[in-house]
């Protein structure tokens, strides 16, 4: 089943009381505005940038930390949607093989802007090391203006995967790195891995889930037990780079 | 000041026909009619014009014909082989010949043949015969060719065959080499000279080939292709380095050849607003770091494939640089009607 993204603009509120639901259309960017304002990067949805106060910050660490299923890659698709769309070049550091370029294709991402980085065929105990390392030669390199080093282990569910801990100093490196530059690192995981060293800390969290029951399934009376997914809302808190906001999104799956 | 006359050799088989004019004269033009032309002095016309004589294709002489014009040299060869025409002599030996064969040594459209035809035009003494002006009244520039060559005249200088430049550097080594670091010394000074070469010719290179001669008869074949087109040679050695040792070579090494893709420069005109570029040879570096760290297959670009199944792709190498021109030989002129 493919799934898309729509973006649904409905009445917005003030910042503390708001919640707004948004939904994200595949393809088509709303925010008309160029990608990189000032030192900003946006992510293609405007609440989310008017939360943020102009999208992610450049030439710092910016995280987006929620368990599995809870929309953080709808959310970065979108975003580097919206950067290819500006011709911004993006490295994407894939540490366990999870990302779909079909997905991401169909989520608008011009993929010959994507240089993807993965580590299919590394023993694990590598994966993450050679991760951290190419990460330090592209934040260095100047090369990319995105780089998304993506520790979401959907596909490699083991022990030994959630149990690693990336040491603080290679965050500190990449943060000194990236220092008064304009490349935007984001970084995807379960929990908070830079800790003090990110600027922006995004969480997501899966609030409700949309269930829609098809005419074959009511026909045979078994809609009690059978029904498709329709859709996500995903709840979004700024824990850290600005004040304790929060926003929903509307995830939308389609078949 | 003496001038060189040409020398047009016909033979169906052209492959034979270009070896034979190659053996008198490094300068050779090839014809559209698959006749060779080549110039040669005076004094030597004489001696050449016999030995090619003596040369026999199944016990038929080949045919040649030597004038002071390469129009005249290709007709002569072709319509009156044997023939040594003098320059006095040259409008007077063409006049009775067709008009078809003259046209056909240029690229004329067969509007112009009809026209001719059309007002009773039917060799080259009748075309000759016709005034200038009006020619040129009646037909434009094409007037002007036709009443050029109708004299006997070349339309366009002579043009040899010009083979491809290939820059390629070879050093065998008088004795083997196991050691990364006294192999980069060697590679920084034919790089030196391979970029110098380059430069000379106002070209840049897209690829790197390396070729090494190993002990036992074995070949270690590389090529590195890069990102962005340079001829930067410390670039170049730092990425034949990272290469090299990422894959090492299993024996020790005895020779050494190195080949540039050759690949026309290009003049970008940036704009004093436009955002930052990428940087090509710190790029290079980056792609040729991130590939010693991992491997070639780790990392690219995802294109989809064209078929029934939406999500199948391929990975295919990240390059910013799009578009190759090859150099080929030189172009053949005529004049277009």
């Amino acid at each position: 089943m493919t799934s898309s993204l729509q973006l649904i603009k409905t009445n917005s509120e003030t910042l503390n009381s708001k919640i707004e639901i948004a939904r994200l259309t595949t393809g088509s960017i709303l925010n008309t505005q160029n990608s990189i304002s000032k030192t900003y990067l946006s992510t293609g949805i405007t609440s989310l940038d008017r939360m943020l106060g102009g999208g992610l910050p450049m030439g710092t660490i910016s995280e987006l930390t929620g368990s599995l299923s809870n929309g953080k890659t709808s959310v970065l698709f979108t975003l580097l949607a919206k950067a290819t769309s500006e011709h911004l070049r993006i490295a994407y550091i894939d540490v366990f093989n999870t990302l779909d370029p079909h997905f991401a294709r169909i989520s608008g991402i011009q993929l010959k802007q994507l240089f993807w980085i993965h580590f299919r065929k590394e023993p694990l105990s590598n994966k993450l090391n050679k991760s951290l390392k190419s990460a330090n030669i592209l934040t260095r390199s100047q090369n990319f203006d995105v780089i998304v080093l993506d520790l979401e282990t959907a596909s490699v569910c083991t022990s030994e995967a959630k149990t690693q801990k990336i040491p603080f100093h290679y965050w500190f490196r990449i943060k000194k790195a990236l220092h008064q530059k304009k490349i935007a690192f984001i970084l995807l995981s379960h929990s908070s891995s830079a800790g003090s060293a990110a600027t922006v800390r995004l969480g997501l969290k899966r609030s409700s889930v949309w269930w829609k029951s098809t005419q074959a399934v009511s026909k045979l009376n078994l809609s009690n037990h059978y029904e498709l997914l329709r859709g996500f809302t995903t709840r979004v808190s700024l824990l850290k780079g600005g004040t304790h906001d929060q926003i929903k999104i509307y995830c939308h799956l389609q078949s | 000041m003496t001038r060189s006359r040409f020398i047009a050799i016909y033979n169906p088989d052209h492959q034979l026909s270009l070896n034979v004019a190659k053996s008198f004269s490094p300068q050779v033009e090839k014809n559209r009619t698959g006749a060779i032309l080549f110039p040669v002095s005076r004094r030597s016309q004489g001696q050449i014009c016999n030995r090619i004589l003596q040369i026999k294709v199944n016990k038929i002489p080949l045919k040649f014909g030597l004038a002071s014009t390469g129009t005249t040299a290709i007709l002569a060869a072709l319509l009156k082989p044997g023939s040594r025409v003098s320059e006095k002599q040259t409008s007077q030996f063409i006049r009775l010949f067709e008009i078809e064969h003259l046209l056909s040594l240029y690229l004329f459209i067969p509007k112009v043949l009809k026209t001719l035809k059309r007002w009773g035009i039917h060799n080259i003494g009748q075309l000759a015969d016709l005034p200038k002006s009006q020619l040129i009244d009646r037909m434009g520039k094409q007037g002007l060719h036709l009443h050029r060559i109708s004299q006997g005249k070349d339309l366009i200088p002579f043009q040899p065959i010009t083979e491809p430049i290939r820059f390629v550097i070879t050093e065998t080594l008088p004795w083997e080499i196991e050691d990364l670091q006294h192999l980069t010394f060697l590679f920084e000074k034919l790089l030196l000279q391979l970029c110098r070469k380059l430069e000379t010719h106002g070209l840049l290179t897209d690829q790197l080939n390396i070729k090494l001669g190993m002990r036992g008869g074995k070949y270690y074949q590389k090529s590195i292709p890069l990102a962005f087109p340079m001829r930067n040679s410390k670039v170049l050695l730092s990425l034949l380095r990272l290469k090299i040792q990422s894959t090492k070579p299993e024996s020790p090494i005895y020779r050494v050849e190195l080949e540039a893709r050759p690949l026309q420069s290009k003049i970008h005109q940036h704009s004093l607003l436009e955002s930052n570029r990428i940087h090509p040879e710190q790029f290079s570096k980056t792609l040729s770091r991130l590939w010693k760290l991992t491997s070639e297959s780790n990392m690219g670009v995802a294109v989809s494939i064209n078929t029934h199944h939406p999500d199948r792709f391929k990975q295919v190498g990240f390059s910013v640089f799009k578009g190759k021109k090859k150099l080929g030989v030189g172009k053949e002129t005529l004049p277009q009607n």
